[in-house]
């Protein structure tokens, strides 16, 4: 299954841009060493100032360091939460997929569930029941974004199922665990390992929503905080809002521009059905 | 152990009866519904449980934690909820309560959660229908332009229009709005749904409702506009390579009434089933919109809600909007075997 990244311009294009979130994320301690709370300036700096390049917000603290600072918290909430689903994904989406029947039944019509009841509101619900803190919003985003990697995971085991192969591995006797997991998911992963990285997307932009209703962990400088934070003074000061608004679209596209290319790489059958391109 | 699906394909197809067309959707209509019930049952049993996993006992938490509350209440409360009872009877209990409606009382209004809840759903569905066509119309429109301009800078335009739609925190988006439109180029009003004061009537207010609706419905709309622009593309490339396209070609039709009257009909198809998945997912991006732009709907009152800590009300919110977006889909199921006669409804 070889590519080259550089034949494929989304791929490329997505790698570059989240490698430069991933590099400032990693950096935030060392560029900006000081906590993103810390008031180091005069409030309402607009960007360019004297020695902040992003200005600063309402309290005088430095908005390229809580940018920076935010990144950190926004991918590991990312990551975390898609591979906390994808787990939860793989496992349901796989049994239901592999003993169909009634077992298939109840956990699909659980998935269907989860996905009339409004996402947002339910990740709203369950943070504000469970108090915000960053293991319930990591809960709450995972309890929200699960279900459609289920049903995808099921998707896919269900078409593998019925192939030769599996019903070798049947006649020679192996485990349904076995089978399951050493030989149907891996012939699926290239589709989940795309969904998983959309996946960390949605998370970061439902994790943003909710610090931005206030309902992130008050202790963690996060780019939903900060743009809650300059929504009051937008009139004013539409930097404070607007600049971590352009890292979070940032960061979202290049996780995006990423997945499709790595659609493209992956599953180039299917990504052509879909693009045409 | 057999795929389900393949035992459903081998039952004998009971014998063809002659039912009208109405008949047949109502009757589809009440299959859908009742396959509704179970899904509401479990929308309360959620509901229920999170009540519990609260901090303290569910009575402060109906009680809206608001410190508002009367002993009197409060002991009323308890007794109400059985909650010296065992945990099944409780249960059963509020969900029987629920299944009348009664979703309890928020002390912060001073009104039934249920009334609450009803003064602000036409708000929100003026919203979400106006979101809803808005995202369907462009999104399929500049699809198609794109599809149909394949390889030209106006289709690399609409999908850099979409990509970036899709990657914009819809908060932040329309918080952007309010900055361009309403505070620096001073064209549209920030927020609420009328002119306070403006004693406006008929026509008047109409226009001055639909001015306050252009910018939480475009928000809101963006998002799901640059997903059915993209599936749009897809859909419409894919259908040109079909062999209706090819015959109706040969037959000497002109390239434009290929493309509307035989492409758009099939190629709209997975958009609309797009658009029915999603309903659930756009009533949760109302909360936030409605809450930027202060439209006094059900996500305003969420909103509100949340900062009361009212949880209950909270609740109600959800398991009614999870009833919204269960009638929605009904309403989508119906529309598509509209759309497209060949999908039998059984």
């Amino acid at each position: 299954m070889a590519f080259r990244v550089t034949a494929n311009p989304l791929l490329l294009a997505g790698t570059k841009l989240l490698s430069a979130v991933i590099l400032l994320a990693a950096l935030a301690g060392v560029l900006f060493p000081e906590d993103p709370f810390e008031m180091v300036g005069r409030p309402f700096l607009p960007p360019l100032s004297d020695g902040f390049l992003f200005g600063t917000d309402t309290l005088g603290r430095d908005i390229a360091a809580a940018v920076a600072h935010g990144a950190r918290v926004s991918l590991a909430i990312g990551v975390i939460t898609a591979l906390i689903s994808t787990f939860f994904g793989v496992v349901v989406g796989g049994v239901a997929g592999y003993y169909g029947g009634r077992i298939d039944m109840l956990l699909m019509r659980t998935t269907e569930l989860f996905q009339t009841v409004p996402a947002f509101l339910l990740a709203i619900v369950v943070v504000a029941v469970l108090q915000p803190s960053i293991y319930t919003v990591i809960s709450a985003i995972v309890i929200v974004s699960w279900a459609p990697l289920a049903r995808l995971v099921r998707g896919e085991v269900v078409s593998l199922r019925s192939r030769e192969f599996v019903q070798g591995c049947i006649a020679l006797g192996m485990s349904d665990a076995r089978i399951l997991f050493r030989q149907i998911l891996p012939n699926a992963l290239p589709s989940i390992i795309v969904a998983a990285s959309v996946a960390v997307a949605t998370s970061i932009l439902f994790e943003s929503g909710l610090s931005f209703l206030g309902l992130g962990d008050p202790n963690v400088m996060s780019w939903g905080l900060m743009i809650g934070i300059g929504r009051s003074v937008i009139r004013t000061a539409w930097w404070i809002a607007g600049i971590p608004g352009i890292a979070v679209l940032i960061t979202v596209l290049a996780i995006n521009l990423f997945g499709d290319g790595l659609n493209e790489a992956l599953n180039p059958r299917s990504a052509q059905r879909n693009s045409k391109g | 152990m057999s795929e389900p699906r393949h035992t459903d394909a081998a039952a004998p197809s009971p014998a063809p009866v002659r039912v009208s067309p109405a008949r047949q959707q109502w009757l589809y209509a009440r299959r859908r519904l009742v396959q509704g019930i179970p899904t509401v049952f479990l929308i309360i049993t959620g509901n229920f449980f999170l009540l519990h996993l609260a901090p303290g006992d569910p009575a402060d938490v109906l009680a809206g934690e608001a410190g508002a509350a009367t002993a009197e209440f409060m002991a009323q409360l308890r007794a109400q909820f059985g909650l010296d009872e065992p945990l099944y009877l409780q249960y059963f209990k509020y969900l029987l309560r629920t299944l009348t409606l009664d979703l309890g009382y928020s002390f912060r209004y001073g009104e039934s959660n249920l009334t609450l809840i009803m003064d602000r759903l036409s708000a929100t569905l003026l919203l979400m229908v106006t979101a809803v066509t808005m995202s369907i119309l462009i999104g399929s429109v500049l699809g198609l332009i794109a599809a149909v301009r394949r390889g030209t800078v106006v289709e690399a335009m609409i999908l850099l229009a979409a990509v970036l739609a899709y990657a914009a925190p819809t908060f932040w988006l329309g918080l952007m709005f309010i900055v361009l439109f309403a505070i620096k180029l001073n064209w549209l009003p920030t927020s609420g749904i009328s002119t306070v004061g403006a004693g406006y009537t008929g026509l008047q207010y109409a226009l001055d409702v639909a001015r306050h609706l252009i910018l939480p419905a475009t928000t809101l709309a963006l998002f799901y506009f640059a997903l059915y622009a993209r599936l749009m593309r897809a859909s419409v490339l894919e259908n040109l390579g079909q062999n209706y396209v090819i015959t109706a070609r040969a037959k000497g039709l002109a390239p434009r009434r290929i493309i509307l009257r035989h492409v758009l009909r099939n190629a709209i198809l997975p958009v609309v089933t797009m658009a029915g998945v999603q309903i659930g997912g756009m009533l949760g991006g109302s909360v936030i919109v409605e809450s930027v732009f202060g439209w006094p709907g059900l996500g305003l009152l969420a909103f509100e809600a949340l900062f009361a800590r009212d949880l209950n009300l909270l609740l109600g919110i959800l398991f009614l909007g999870s009833i919204l977006v269960v009638l929605a889909n009904l309403a989508v199921d119906l529309a598509y075997a509209i759309i497209d006669p060949r999908v039998t409804i059984r």
